[in-house]
């Protein structure tokens, strides 16, 4: 049976209150337009709901420490490496004709900042695209 | 490419559960190979072939391409 990486899962769990705290206070006290500071406490929620997760996650592996080895198994299992990876090639593929759409709108909308970040969404899926391929020709 | 995971497994009284907590991988997996519908990598195969003692060519059968 392998150990439980407590600090690992503590320091996720600390990481996560504390920008959940963080975006709590830029949400509730700096941002003053409230469409904004109410997004930001959109994402507040999620990150509550992501706190209380891995705090279940915590008290779970406490009193169950083999759900703590079949988590560790299901993360490095060569086949679920390999669902995983065709999962989030299909989802790249799929992504790129929606914001092929939102491109398209966004030039409808005449919105300039809204093409810009538009452009520079499709600037970083080929620069990463580019990068990560290169990188494992070179690695493989 | 077909294997005799299943048939040596069972000849030897092992389950799927003890014989993935071995291996480090999931359940799924073994029951995935067995079925033929997944390929494993080279590393897994000498794994599962050390496990049972026996070479990778009395475990897998490979048959070429297309069949």
């Amino acid at each position: 049976m392998k150990s439980i990486r407590w600090s690992k899962e503590v320091w996720k769990l600390i990481l996560l209150i504390a920008g959940t705290v963080l975006l709590f206070i830029i949400g509730y006290f700096v941002v003053e337009d409230s469409e904004y500071s109410s997004t930001v406490l959109g994402v507040v929620g999620g990150g509550i709901a992501l706190s209380f997760f891995q705090l279940s996650r915590i008290i779970n592996f406490n009193k169950n420490p083999k759900s703590y080895d079949k988590e560790q198994i299901d993360v490095k299992d060569e086949r679920n490496i390999m669902l995983l990876t065709n999962a989030k090639s299909s989802a790249y593929g799929v992504e790129k004709f929606v914001i092929f759409g939102i491109s398209l709108y966004a030039i409808y909308l005449k919105d300039l900042w809204f093409v810009l970040a538009i452009l520079i969404l499709w600037i970083s899926r080929i620069a990463s695209f580019i990068y990560y391929f290169s990188k494992s020709s070179k690695q493989f | 490419m077909k294997n005799r995971l299943e048939e040596i497994r069972k000849a030897r009284g092992i389950k799927q559960e003890e014989m993935a907590e071995a291996l480090q991988v999931s359940r799924q997996t073994i029951s995935s190979l067995e079925n033929g519908r997944y390929n494993p990598s080279i590393i897994l195969a000498f794994k599962i072939a050390r496990y049972f003692g026996l070479s990778i060519e009395e475990i897998f059968i490979y048959e070429g391409e297309g069949k």
